[in-house]
């Protein structure tokens, strides 16, 4: 009788369940990825790919950049070179220059890109049509050297380059030598609000009517693998009503085809969910730094695969016999 | 006279029943009984199905409004233990909405919106949940704990840390889960200094803890002492021989390190267990690679791994190590 409750009893629970034992936890590529990882970090910047990093325009859309920069700074990328265009070349700047995270996101916190905002609510649809001058975008200026000083690009932690555009013949404008202000201030200079800098021989405006997603510029720094951080404009759902609105639109659109021919040379892109942040809503500066984090952080092991196989030769090349 | 008083009990309870239906049933039912009694005992021993089932009807009558709040709890909490999650949420949003101030079933949406991998929905609550000025000191563990949890998840790294520093303050008792979850953050943050601090403290509370070891170890890693690392794996898997993972971790810092050798050991233990797991195929090959006279069977391996449908960066990294393979292969025949 004791025999056979021993019997079913060893039948109906497997030896198993009389183990100590826990399962090993799942895993998977992270195991692989995390240790070529720590390989790729040992990486002599000589034996690796440049990084270059390149930022869109986008007005307060633009502020994703802050929270795109955030993640790869704690993942430990090595970033060698970075491109923007109008706000992109704004945190593209200020970040080279090495002003802390936490004052980046209390830019975007307070909306002190409230020049901004107060000059475009000045805007009313009969100043535009009745006044000639336009107005000065010296206060672009003043923000970059109250924060990082009145530096050069030979000063920055990080190179950097910054596009605008001549109004007069249209070409795009790559500032990589010089004073910085005045190149970030040109580079976020919209046309027909505020007046073209007038630098050197040329009028300049913002580049992105010329070069919204400067993924040239990055390689013209010597920059080899492109990671792009894009903040698209959300076109279907524009308010138009006046002059402004329609200005502004037509802004987007340009530099939205113009980051669809330069995604392509990217080797990876963040596309940021900030579609229905618009151009001049800077109190959702923040948010939209928000979202750039977010997008990014879950974009991330991708991003890392995509370096690791672009790298692999030299991480790889202690683990072939000679 | 007599008559009046059955006609004017009548009277009071019609009156009671239209001005307060809720406070009607209260009344008719007993100010002494709980209407909630049955279906709580039933959830107390664990038929969670029948006490949603109950509770769910009674949500349905005329329940007093402090217990109807009670009873939105605990039928959430019933449908998530009876594995209905799907139901526990919808119960939970019209909760939310019945009874905007109760933190306790935000909170539980908030929890069980991060247990659905619905971080930004949870993160908005919270968010909410902490502008509260006093959200009451029994909640705020659960609070900051979740808070972190979900800020972790979607990648706020330094806030998240700031919150599993609350939490732990918070907590009279050693939570070997917060910490590992607090030091996971620091480490991906690489903040290493810290991050060492933190797991010391943890493991002098809890030293045999694996997955406190295998965060230590991590943390020596990365921080370049890779001796350590190793030295530190070798411990935890006295403790813990099954867990793969970190015997595989071990063979590939072991490769690292130019011990093939024993890298090969490691990870010829786990193939030995899961031959079709595209990451021991891999690091077995990786060591293999280096061993002379090893170089074929290491590239049997990698092309195994390559196959992988499941792991396909592993695949990738396993083809372009193949491809190396062959390559030398191929010089050494001319």
């Amino acid at each position: 009788m004791k025999c056979g409750l021993l019997l079913s009893l060893l039948l109906l629970f497997p030896a198993r369940a009389f183990c100590a034992d826990s399962p090993s936890p799942l895993y998977g590529d992270e195991i692989v990825r995390d240790f070529l990882w720590s390989e790729f970090q040992e990486l002599p910047a000589d034996k690796r790919p440049k990084v270059g990093l390149v930022l869109s325009g986008g007005a307060a859309r633009g502020f994703a950049h802050v929270g795109f920069l955030e993640v790869l700074t704690n993942a430990g990328f090595p970033i060698d070179g970075i491109a923007g265009t109008s706000m992109g070349a704004v945190i593209g700047a200020l970040f080279s220059a090495g002003f802390p995270m936490d004052q980046l996101w209390e830019l975007g916190r307070r909306a002190t890109f409230s020049y901004a905002t107060k000059d475009f609510n000045k805007i009313g649809v009969l100043s535009l049509i009745l006044h000639e001058k336009l107005m000065s975008s010296d206060a672009m200026e003043d923000f970059i050297t109250q924060r990082i000083g009145d530096i050069t690009f030979e000063d920055l932690q990080i190179p950097f380059s910054c596009v605008a555009m001549d109004i007069k013949t249209g070409e795009s404008i790559v500032f990589r030598e010089g004073p910085l202000a005045i190149a970030v201030r040109s580079s976020m200079n919209l046309p027909g609000i505020f007046k073209p800098v007038q630098y050197r021989h040329r009028y300049l405006v913002d580049g992105g009517v010329a070069d919204n997603l400067p993924v040239d510029a990055a390689k013209a720094l010597g920059m080899e693998w492109i990671l792009s951080s894009h903040t698209p404009a959300g076109l279907d759902d524009a308010s138009l009503h006046n002059i402004l609105t329609y200005l502004l639109q037509v802004m987007e659109i340009r530099g939205e085809l113009l980051a669809q021919q330069s995604i392509k040379d990217s080797d990876m892109v963040v596309t940021h969910k900030v579609q229905h942040i618009k151009f001049t809503e800077f109190e959702k500066s923040f948010h939209a730094g928000e979202l750039g984090l977010e997008e990014t952080y879950r974009r991330l092991p991708y991003i890392k695969e995509n370096l690791l196989l672009r790298s692999f030769g030299a991480l790889t090349d202690k683990y072939v016999l000679p | 006279m007599s008559c009046l008083k059955p006609k004017a009990a009548l009277l009071c309870a019609v009156l009671i029943l239209g001005a307060c239906p809720s406070r009607a049933g209260w009344l008719f039912f007993g100010s002494n009984k709980d209407p909630l009694e049955h279906a709580v005992a039933s959830y107390d021993r664990g038929e969670y199905s029948a006490a949603a089932r109950e509770l769910q009807e009674l949500v349905n009558k005329s329940l007093p409004y402090d217990h109807k709040e009670e009873a939105y709890w605990y039928m959430s909490q019933a449908y998530i233990k009876a594995g209905k999650p799907d139901r526990a949420l919808p119960t939970l949003q019209l909760a939310v909405e019945l009874y905007p101030k109760s933190i306790r079933l935000q909170l539980a949406l908030a929890e069980l919106y991060y247990d659905s991998a619905l971080y930004s929905q949870a993160k908005t609550l919270y968010d909410a949940l902490n502008e509260l000025q006093s959200p009451g000191d029994e909640y705020l563990l659960q609070l900051n704990a979740g808070t972190a949890r979900t800020y972790a998840a979607l990648g706020y790294l330094e806030r998240a840390a700031g919150y599993y520093r609350k939490a732990l303050d918070t907590k009279p008792q050693f939570d070997a889960m917060l910490s590992i979850e607090y030091i996971s953050c620091l480490l991906k943050q690489r903040k290493y200094i810290d991050a060492a601090t933190a797991v010391e403290t943890a493991l002098a509370q809890a030293p045999e803890n694996i997955e406190l070891l295998y965060l230590s170890a991590k943390i020596s890693y990365e921080a370049g002492r890779k001796e350590k690392a190793v030295t530190t794996l070798k411990y935890a898997l006295e403790k813990a021989p099954e867990r793969h993972d970190i015997r595989l971790s071990r063979a590939l810092w072991l490769c690292s390190l130019g011990r093939y050798q024993q890298a090969a050991q490691e990870a010829e233990k786990v193939y030995n267990a899961e031959p079709n797991q595209a990451q021991a195929q891999w690091a077995l090959a990786l060591a293999l690679s280096r061993i002379p006279g090893s170089e074929r069977r290491a590239m049997e391996l990698f092309r195994a791994a390559a196959n992988s449908i499941t792991s396909p960066f592993t695949a990738q990294a396993a083809e372009r190590m193949l491809e190396r393979l062959s390559k030398r292969q191929d010089s050494l025949k001319h």
